[in-house]
């Protein structure tokens, strides 16, 4: 009640704590709360960028767009033409997937992404790549995304963040490919063993 | 979903105001709209060496300033040497005119003597007179616009470098700015085509300008051979005309054939001026044209046509060098709600 009572009175801090200073020197330091909020201190935290050091991912971040989405809101469709690669920098992304004929009908959620996580990396890597998923915000969601015309310019300017870029895009590509490969090899197993039974 | 609806609504509707905005200032305040836009254009043509030198280690406005200074520098002696060089040529054109005027008039009289002759109809010096007092009426009113159109040049020859600077140190900046209010349901799509257009739009003026250089140095150095007065000040003419389409190459023919006949009458010289125009001509449609522009603006030879047409009808000569970006930017928006509404694929 000391304080509250000192307030009241308009009693003045002790001379020796210079509260600027202090002010200063807490938000100076980037490990603490003050930059939390910043572009580069939450790339520091996604996975895929591990192999950035600081000031790359200084360098990326000015190459980031920052977008907003409501609840429901398409972020791209299936079907659609995509230059993007997001980062959910906060909320969370459902990804949906259709009959390729009719994308937009009948989709069928599949996968639930959040903070920190990434999509849409084949839309950097191939021309006129078309979508091959609908994302919608689960929730009001915060996303930064590259696209290809701020890509091409990185490859010129900072040839080396482009390449650490376009090798974790590459990392996220390869896992997806070994699990794809390895989802068709049990389905071909499976198959021939029904095959089998069907013979018997 | 209804909230989404609503702020995407009013996304949209701020968004088609502000292009909307940027369209009227554009029509009804050239004075404005011309300096951007042609600050522009040098930006986009300027912005490959300041990148360069971004990579050599400067800062963007280290690297801009540093430009600005060596452009000064190296534009300062060329405009040293030209300056007295055209002035000598306009000295020699100052007492051709009145030269060219009695030849006129002789030519008048020698057809006015044949008509007669001929038909037994007198023209008169009506005709003559009549086209004179046009002549200097026209002249009188362009002297009287030479201040104003002189002021607002130099407005231009001010404002123009500095909106540049702006563009190259805070282009970046104000893009992305611009680029966040674009709905998030056409943003992807508006930012595919706003790269598009600026390169298309880059490649096309720095092909125009190689273009118009070829096209000049060959009308130069042939006329120069031919030994044929003002040279420089038609090959110059000839390059400029040359950045509008189809008509340019005439406009620029026309006025320096007439000069050629009036000099030097209808001899080897006018015959060889003639040779010198068609074969620079020819080698611009048949191979400077297809290798450097048409590869970059893939525009039907009608569509051109009309856009030049459309042009000139609105911005005059201005819009006759402009009509052909902006009929490409047209077609890349068609070619994309094209495939919006029409393809096999659409929702």
């Amino acid at each position: 009640m000391g304080y509250e009572n000192d307030v009241q009175e308009k009693k003045e801090n002790p001379e020796k704590i210079d509260i600027s200073l202090l002010k200063f020197f807490w938000q100076a330091n980037n490990r603490l709360s003050g930059n939390e909020g910043t572009i580069p201190r939450f790339l520091r935290s996604v996975d895929v960028l591990k192999n950035f050091t600081d000031d790359q991912l200084r360098i990326l971040s000015k190459y980031l767009h920052y977008r907003t989405f409501t609840e429901g809101e398409t972020i791209f469709a299936q079907g659609e033409i995509g230059i993007g690669f997001y980062f959910i920098f906060s909320g969370s992304v459902r990804i949906l997937f259709g009959d390729e004929s009719v994308p937009q009908k009948n989709a069928e959620f599949k996968i639930c992404l959040e903070r920190y996580n990434c999509f849409g990396e084949l839309a950097l890597l191939q021309k006129g790549s078309l979508r091959s998923a609908t994302a919608q915000a689960d929730e009001p969601c915060e996303l930064v995304g590259i696209f290809k015309p701020d890509l091409d310019e990185m490859i010129n300017q900072h040839p080396v963040v482009a390449a650490r870029l376009l090798q974790s895009v590459a990392v996220v590509v390869t896992n997806r490919l070994f699990n794809t490969t390895r989802e068709v090899k049990n389905l071909k197993h499976r198959l021939s063993q029904f095959e089998k039974k069907e013979s018997v | 979903m209804s909230v989404f609806l609503a702020r995407e609504k009013g996304q949209y509707f701020f968004f088609i105001f502000l292009c909307i905005c940027s369209l009227a200032v554009a029509y009804f305040l050239p004075r404005l709209a011309i300096p951007l836009c042609v600050a522009y254009v040098l930006y986009l043509l300027i912005l490959p060496i300041v990148l360069w030198l971004e990579r050599l280690g400067f800062s963007r406005t280290q690297g801009t300033a540093l430009l600005f200074l060596s452009l000064t520098a190296l534009l300062i002696y060329p405009i040293m040497i030209a300056i007295p060089f055209v002035n000598s040529e306009f000295v020699v054109l100052q007492d051709f005119l009145p030269r060219a005027q009695d030849v006129v008039g002789a030519k008048y009289e020698i057809l006015r003597q044949a008509i007669y002759g001929r038909t037994g109809f007198d023209m008169g010096d009506r005709f003559i007179q009549d086209s004179l007092v046009s002549l200097s009426a026209y002249f009188k009113s362009v002297a009287l616009r030479l201040p104003s159109f002189l002021a607002s040049f130099l407005e231009w020859l001010f404002v123009t470098p500095l909106f540049l600077f702006f563009f190259l140190t805070g282009g970046r900046d104000f893009k992305f700015m611009i680029m966040r209010l674009v709905p998030n349901s056409i943003f992807e799509r508006t930012y595919h085509l706003f790269y598009q257009f600026n390169k298309q739009l880059g490649d096309y003026i720095m092909a125009k300008i190689v273009e118009a250089l070829i096209v000049g140095v060959m009308i130069t150095l042939g006329l120069w051979i031919a030994g044929v007065n003002f040279a420089f000040l038609l090959g110059v003419l000839a390059g400029v005309t040359n950045i509008i389409p189809y008509v340019g190459p005439v406009l620029g023919m026309v006025p320096a054939l007439l000069f050629v006949l009036a000099e030097y009458g209808t001899g080897s010289t006018f015959v060889a001026a003639v040779l010198i125009y068609s074969i620079a001509n020819a080698i611009d449609i048949a191979i400077v044209f297809p290798v450097l522009v048409s590869k970059i603006v893939d525009l039907h030879p009608v569509v051109v046509i009309i856009s030049v047409i459309l042009g000139s009808q609105f911005f005059g000569v201005m819009g006759m060098v402009i009509s052909i970006p902006i009929a490409a930017a047209v077609k890349l928006l068609f070619i994309e709600i094209y495939q919006e509404f029409y393809s096999l694929d659409s929702k």
